[in-house]
């Protein structure tokens, strides 16, 4: 016969609501980041960028740094100690990813500054630094990406985070906010045709990555469900505990929503130019809900398998 | 002489789960409410008449592979010579990873301190020839603590007569904190996921 717990005790989660905002908004400054350093990088350092990718890049550049610098606050404003947090760096260990995160972080920090203050400049002769810089700190954002997935993907405490796609799918959601907010922010900064243009330029790769990301989501979640028994219970936490922040928020929201309202932008655009700019903001703004509802699901719920 | 390695048996069939284990921690240190260093699980089966109860006391199980020292990025946490996983609270600076990595649940943030803490088998005692509080206070001497590199200790000759069950062996951690008789069902269910559920 099976036993029914009666009595057990179960601590505060230590990670809550400021972790998924320092994920988040990290998470967004990488993806804006690479997209305005890609944009640099495929144009290289003679061909002049149309004017509609310099929007691109410029406010990539400068959302990067603001996302950058909310989601640190978040992160040390969490710390039980936040007047230690120099401690991070000089008591280096190399075998905690955490340790190496914040080295990576201080990095990107340092490159994304750098990166904005350049385009702020924007003074004539700099391409070619705007591209080297450009180039060390899409290292250091693949790097921070990453480092982002493994810290939780390490944990073998927990089955939820414990598992290949979760590193991938905070990679491409990362990419995927970074984008949707850099095309939020032209839509709310930018007028007519020029927003029109700068959203167009990157229509195409806003949808693909909406469409990746919810592959990857769906298999996260098979996989944990198809894999072993800590796992499987994991994916039915995930299920029963949190269905509709999931499919409600996350996925129906954050995904599939702005999908369908990009294919209906695409259809009514040329009866009235501003869908092509009102429906991608709206559809951007939504990208960004769902993907803060996602890293929320996630955070918590990991600490619960 | 082989240097100490400190352990602890419990032996379930003389647990009466009177929680005088949990409340003498809490007095030794101090510990405030809606936290514990070490607390005792209840598992009930079947309905009267025909009804049983069974115990699992946990605390931190001190892992040879313990799986919150190499996450920490300060270097807090780290394993004494005697083989003691310990915080040193200087230096940790709250961020809670540790407490992530520990699969067996056993580490919190401390309310006021705001660094994380867990049972230490009370190493300021042992330190002084004393045993863990636990230990002295339990009623039905169900615990037993020692050294396990010395072959003529109570516990090494509990470890050679007795079977002794580590919880969640799977993980790898290889506790130090060993079980006698235990009810195999507590010892797989003790994560969030089945909390007032039966077990799997």
């Amino acid at each position: 016969m099976k036993p029914t717990i009666v009595y057990e005790v179960f601590h505060p989660l230590s990670w809550g609501a400021d972790i998924a905002a320092d994920f988040f908004l990290v998470g967004l400054a990488v993806g804006a980041f690479l997209l305005s350093a890609g944009i640099k990088l495929y144009y290289g350092p003679k061909k002049v960028l149309p004017e509609e990718y310099r929007k691109i890049c410029r406010i990539g550049a400068y959302v990067a740094l603001v996302g950058l610098a909310l989601g640190s606050v978040f992160l040390i404003s969490h710390l039980g100690r936040p007047e230690r947090f120099f401690m991070l760096l000089y008591r280096f260990q190399p075998s905690s990813v955490l340790s190496w995160g914040a080295w990576i972080q201080l990095g990107f920090t340092i490159c994304a500054f750098w990166y904005a203050l350049l385009w702020w400049r924007d003074r004539p002769g700099e391409a070619k630094h705007r591209l080297v810089v450009g180039l060390i700190g899409s290292v250091f954002a693949i790097g921070l990406g990453t480092y982002h997935g493994v810290l939780q993907t390490v944990l073998k405490a927990s089955a939820l985070w414990n598992a290949g796609p979760t590193t991938v799918a905070s990679m491409l959601g990362f990419v995927l906010t970074g984008i949707a907010a850099v095309t939020l922010v032209i839509a709310l900064r930018r007028r007519g045709e020029e927003a029109l243009k700068a959203i167009l330029a990157i229509r195409w790769v806003f949808g693909f990555a909406i469409l990746a990301q919810l592959f990857t989501v769906l298999l996260w979640i098979a996989s944990l469900y198809a894999g072993p028994r800590d796992a499987h219970v994991a994916a039915e936490l995930l299920l029963t505990r949190f269905p509709m922040l999931l499919w409600g928020g996350a996925i129906g929201l954050g995904l599939i929503l702005p999908l369908a309202l990009g294919f209906y932008a695409i259809a009514h655009e040329r009866k009235d130019p501003r869908i092509g700019v009102v429906i991608p903001a709206v559809a951007a703004a939504l990208v960004l809900v769902g993907g803060f509802i996602l890293r929320y699901v996630i955070v918590v719920a990991g600490q619960l398998s | 002489m082989a240097e100490k390695r400190y352990a602890m048996v419990i032996d379930l069939n003389r647990c009466i789960g009177c929680h005088a284990c949990s409340v003498a921690c809490k007095a030794e240190f101090d510990v405030p409410v809606g936290v514990w260093r070490s607390w005792v699980t209840y598992g009930e089966r079947g309905t009267y008449p025909d009804a049983s109860l069974s115990f699992l006391p946990r605390l931190c199980n001190h892992c040879e592979n313990a799986p919150c020292i190499p996450v920490c990025p300060t270097g807090a946490t780290y394993q004494r010579d005697d083989g003691v996983v310990v915080i040193k609270e200087e230096r940790c600076i709250g961020c809670g990873y540790c407490v992530e990595a520990c699969p067996y649940e056993m580490r919190y943030l401390h309310p006021e301190t705001k660094v994380a803490s867990k049972c230490d088998f009370c190493v300021h005692r042992v330190d002084q020839g004393l045993e863990p509080a636990c230990v002295q206070t339990c009623l039905g001497t169900a615990r037993i603590f020692g050294d396990i590199n010395d072959p003529n200790s109570e516990i090494s000759n509990v470890l050679k007569k007795e079977k002794v069950h580590q919880i969640r062996p799977d993980f790898g951690t290889d506790p130090r904190v060993f079980y006698v008789d235990p009810d195999p069902a507590l010892l797989d269910v003790f994560k969030r996921t089945a909390p007032q559920e039966e077990v799997v």
